[in-house]
């Protein structure tokens, strides 16, 4: 098992054009992400912004609030449209008083292509090797009672609509 | 690799403490934490688990408008 890297498929069923503004429009991405962005996305730039919670679902929303004050920005660093997006962020970086700008960022990677019945997304996020251990264990610890929570409510929310 | 080469690859992984050396007379006892692996690998679970949860909602945003 890679310590250093994520990977996640999906295969989303809309016009590809529509799964890119999603992505590449930095207001559309916040809706449903759970952020607002203070600006577009372009290369190189380092977009700021605040943990709203998503428009998509009420409870995650309620949940994601916790993290409000908590500074959110990432920097972009490929935009290939219809293609291509990636971009670079601190991963989980939720503590507060923590300064995690000096701290090795992980790399981004949304992937599209196109498929007869809508368009195959694939998220890799890499760079974890290089975050300190400490980082890593820590952000465990929060899950305990951050993220459980999270995971809680989203069964909850798909039980009932089971 | 040498046996120095060795020594100094576990003395890097028990400064990330990952491994733990015990002397026993002239001898070094290496031990892998597991503790330690565990959060590791607890950490990219929670990592994946929000990857899933976002893509959740990005198949309703898209899906569903």
């Amino acid at each position: 098992m890679s310590t250093d890297r994520i990977e996640k498929k999906i295969l989303l069923r809309g016009p590809v054009k529509r799964v890119w503004q999603a992505l590449s429009d930095s207001n559309e991405f916040g809706r449903w992400f759970g952020v607002q962005f203070e600006g577009p996305f372009t290369p190189g730039a380092h977009v700021r912004g605040r943990i709203v919670g998503t428009a998509v679902d009420a409870d995650v929303a309620k949940a994601q609030k916790q993290y409000a004050h908590v500074p959110f920005e990432i920097t972009i660093e490929r935009i290939d449209p219809e293609r291509l997006l990636s971009f670079r962020w601190h991963p989980h970086a939720v503590e507060p008083g923590i300064d995690y700008s000096q701290e090795p960022t992980t790399l981004i990677v949304f992937t599209l292509e196109p498929r007869k019945d809508g368009v195959l997304l694939t998220v890799t996020e890499s760079g974890f090797d290089q975050i300190p251990l400490a980082r890593r264990a820590k952000a465990f610890e929060a899950n305990e009672q951050g993220w459980g929570v999270v995971v809680k409510l989203l069964e909850k929310h798909l039980g009932e609509a089971a | 690799m040498t046996r120095q080469a060795v020594t100094k690859h576990l003395r890097v992984m028990e400064k990330s403490g990952l491994v733990r050396c015990t002397r026993r007379g002239r001898e070094s006892i290496w031990q892998l934490d597991q503790v330690r692996m565990d959060e590791i690998r607890s950490y990219l679970d929670l990592i994946s688990q929000q990857w899933d949860d976002a893509l959740k909602r990005l198949r309703s945003f898209i899906e569903e408008p």
